[in-house]
């Protein structure tokens, strides 16, 4: 329900959100307006660029504590107003975009760290903190959460349980879901709930995984604690080049199960190392890049290298040097940014998966198949990020360098290839995404991937959030 | 249209969030418009044809012009140049809040965005303390010339005691910065010319300044406004000219033990890359107590020094925005925080911790001497 700002009606609501954070935190000016409806979703980048008519919020509303976001829902239920959670507006999946207008709840005046428990290597902080600042005040410390994923200049922690994001390390520390310990959580009823002090127990249903990877829709995460780890001695790494995928792939997961415990494994196919890499790091090789690291104290990592070593060489890696696995290391984050990320004209789509080892390989092909098939104005590159004990994840990307100017049709163009390339990937055991979420850009395809078991988290929905105000037509969950 | 001019920068910014951990504004109000990528948002859709409203106009004043956001975007999109022809066109369309309007009245008629009277500025009450027709002049710019005497006094001290004679403009001329940082662009070439004519008038061999906002106009702005220095006269900030100079026997230091630190400032040491001259006159004093903060050179936190006009009337987040490295001092153990500029002097101390000194750097050297 959209708000005329003309009746009597909207100042009402106005003056009811500045009763609860004070006059200098609610916003309904234009410049807010238009920088909340876009996030990193191309479709809200499209639309900016050349759509007819922007989706905007009515009000954005800055509380400095859970008490005042709790009295924000217990005010939004009785409006019935839509509420979305904006933390640092990174996402790309447009999970934090207020498509059906109404309250956004901008998270970053909550970003205090609260405790840093150095016996028990815990840090609690608040969940709008820029996860950059956290490591910041981390690293004052010696400590970290090892949680490094591209967006960590702007997106906050909130952000990341929300989406259940990852990070480059992930492969050794795990994803955002394996570091919580606790959370605080405002219920979309205005009711403040504490999961309980420890995870790993038998106490019990684990609250937290309600809320970890509920994109906004469930609650909103205010406080979590979180492990935090010793800066190691040293973090090493390797590279290699694959003629064949299938060796990399293997070789990957062999690190993974011979019990070594690398902190990185990055897998690039054929395509993406002859174009991203080239224009990134420089190197001009034909074939599939490898580059892992271990990281810790010297000695292991240094055995852990020899192993390592052994085993690439085994399945027919071309040694490419420390210096070159370093390089990579350097500029990691550089690929996903501008100018080397891919941005508009261009329509382009990060369609991840995981799947066990025996499954991916064939998802990969698959979902190449399907784009190269089927979308012969498309390319498609991919590579594997982060390895697991089962399986790994595939970070494939398809690329449409002239859509259509009508972004009525790009937007459709855009979509069909979605779903396309996710259906071949869920026909072989593979999942809608890894770790960027689902949002709005592929609510529409939970329900094929959950089948029946869909509506136990439709029932869950209903249950916590009767009004459905709570960041609706999310998650394929309704309006 | 300026934006349209500069469209390359423009198109540069794909809205990524790369530089938003660094950006002094936003990490201040916490607002999306006040962020880096909200205003590439809001000039595309000026340069889409959008109207400039009331809304995006205060966005992109409330920017502090800092540059901290430039250490983070590999993308070469350098908003301050993006937002100062985006406020050209604001200004051309008169559409410049009244304050805004106020600050230029106060630097067209009296030369200083105080509006105050020359008969009040530290140059006109000390002009006798200068040597007519020397091979230096001394510039102290608004902040120092209008409110932080102490630094001006300062700085000459270390003259007179390094036996130099220098010359003050008793009228000190604008350099036009402050009228180009709002949008004034006209202006600020005249202001320009002005100044040059009366630099160039005096025949001195090296302009010395304790403000470093005078620095990069006359290095960075003066060729865009047809203004020129003449060749051979040496443009340093305060901190340059007296690391040249402390080879001089007249001066010695004691040495100084308590814990220090410098506050990089941005048009010195973020936009010209002049850091280290600071760094080794402390060092020189401090040899075994000079502490780099944890965000230090090109990735300090901003003193709010190119926020100036903000002068608490629009930016009463001096204190916020420097708290950030007062506390950080504090985790150190710093005792002393070395300043820059004035308006750097002035938010530290309003948020410094009470047992943390804040001082100019001219005032650190007298101090030691």
């Amino acid at each position: 329900m959209k708000y005329d700002k003309n009746t009597y009606l909207y100042h009402m609501l106005l003056h009811e959100l500045r009763d609860i954070v004070g006059d200098d935190f609610v916003t309904d000016n234009l410049a807010d307006k238009v920088s909340y409806s876009v996030d990193y979703y191309w479709v809200s980048e499209l639309w900016h660029d050349r759509g007819p008519k922007r989706i905007e919020p009515d009000f954005v509303i800055f509380p400095r504590s859970s008490e005042e976001i709790s009295r924000i829902m217990v005010l939004a239920n009785e409006y019935k107003i839509p509420v979305t959670v904006w933390g640092g507006g990174g996402g790309s999946q447009g999970g934090a975009l207020p498509i059906c207008n109404g309250i956004v709840i901008d998270m970053k005046r909550l970003n205090k760290v609260i405790d840093i428990d150095s016996q028990s290597m815990t840090v609690e902080v608040e969940a709008g903190i820029i996860m950059q600042h956290l490591e910041w005040e981390l690293e004052k410390y010696g400590v970290s959460t090892m949680h490094y994923p591209a967006s960590i200049y702007c997106s906050t922690l909130g952000g990341f349980v929300a989406h259940r994001g990852t990070g480059v390390l992930s492969t050794k520390y795990g994803k955002i879901e394996d570091m919580i310990i606790s959370m605080e959580v405002v219920l979309p009823s205005g009711e403040i709930i504490k999961t309980l002090s420890v995870p790993k127990t038998a106490s019990g249903i684990d609250l937290n995984w309600f809320f970890i990877g509920s994109e906004g829709v469930l609650g909103i995460v205010t406080k979590v604690k979180l492990v935090i780890h010793k800066i190691p001695e040293i973090r090493k790494f390797q590279a290699f080049l694959f003629k064949d995928l299938s060796d990399g792939l293997e070789t990957g997961r062999k690190l993974m199960q011979e019990g070594l415990q690398p902190c990185v494994i990055r897998l690039y196919d054929e395509p993406e190392t002859k174009s991203l890499l080239k224009r990134v790091l420089g190197i001009e090789k034909e074939g599939a890049y490898l580059v892992y690291a271990f990281d810790g104290k010297e000695k292991i990592v240094n055995l852990s290298h020899d192993y390592a070593k052994q085993i690439a060489v085994k399945l027919n890696g071309e040694d490419l040097g420390t210096e070159t696995g370093e390089e990579w290391w350097l500029n990691r984050f550089k690929f996903f940014f501008p100018p080397y990320v891919f941005s508009l004209p261009q329509a382009f789509g990060t369609c991840d998966t995981v799947a066990t080892y025996k499954d991916i390989e064939k998802i990969y092909n698959g979902m190449k198949k399907t784009v190269e098939t089927n979308y012969p104005q498309a390319r498609f590159i991919g590579h594997f990020s982060h390895w697991f004990m089962w399986g790994c994840m595939l970070y494939a990307r398809f690329i449409i360098d002239n859509p259509p100017g009508d972004p009525g049709e790009a937007l459709h163009l855009y979509n069909k290839i979605w779903d396309d390339v996710l259906r071949s990937a869920l026909s072989n055991n593979g999942v809608l995404n890894e770790h960027h979420g689902i949002g709005i850009k592929i609510g529409r395809l939970m329900k094929e991937q959950y089948k029946n078991s869909f509506k136990l988290l439709q029932d869950l929905k209903k249950q916590l959030d009767p009004n459905n105000i709570m960041n609706p037509g999310k998650m394929g969950l309704g309006f | 249209m300026e934006i349209e001019k500069n469209y390359s920068i423009l198109k540069a910014c794909r809205f990524c969030p790369m530089c938003k951990h660094l950006c002094s504004s936003g990490n201040l109000t916490m607002h999306e418009s006040d962020y880096p990528r909200g205003r590439g948002l809001i000039m595309y859709r000026i340069y889409k044809g959008e109207d400039f409203n009331p809304d995006y106009v205060n966005s992109l004043y409330n920017c502090f012009m800092c540059g901290c956001c430039l250490a983070g975007c590999e993308g070469n999109f350098d908003l301050p140049v993006l937002i100062k022809s985006a406020r050209a066109n604001i200004v051309l369309k008169k559409l410049e809040p009244g304050l805004i309007k106020n600050l230029k009245n106060n630097l067209i008629e009296k030369e200083n965005i105080y509006g105050g009277d020359f008969e009040d500025s530290f140059t006109y009450k000390n002009e006798s303390l200068g040597t007519p027709g020397g091979d230096i002049v001394y510039i102290a710019g608004h902040s120092i010339n209008y409110k932080h005497f102490e630094i001006a006094q300062a700085s000459l001290d270390f003259f007179i005691k390094a036996g130099l004679e220098f010359s003050l403009i008793s009228r000190e001329p604008d350099c036009g910065k402050a009228l180009s940082l709002l949008g004034y662009a006209n202006e600020a070439k005249e202001a320009s010319l002005k100044f040059a004519k009366k630099i160039n008038s005096m025949k001195i061999k090296k302009l010395v300044t304790s403000d470093p906002m005078v620095l990069d106009c006359i290095l960075n702005d003066f060729k865009s406004f047809g203004a020129e220095i003449n060749s051979g006269v040496e443009i340093m900030h305060f901190s340059e000219f007296a690391d040249s100079i402390t080879k001089n026997p007249a001066i010695s230091f004691k040495k100084y033990n308590k814990k220090i630190t410098v506050a990089d400032s941005e048009f010195l040491c973020k936009k010209n890359n002049r850091c280290e001259n600071v760094r080794n006159l402390i060092k020189k004093i401090a040899p075994d107590s000079f502490i780099e903060l944890f965000r230090n050179k090109k990735e300090a936190y901003a003193t709010g020094e190119a926020a100036f006009y903000q002068n608490g009337s629009l930016f009463r987040g001096g204190k916020e925005l420097v708290g950030k490295i007062s506390n950080d001092a504090a985790i150190l153990g710093i005792k002393t925080i070395v300043t820059l500029s004035g308006t750097a002097k002035e938010n530290l101390t309003a948020a410094a911790k009470q047992d943390i000194e804040v001082l100019d750097i001219s005032e650190f050297l007298i101090k030691s001497l």
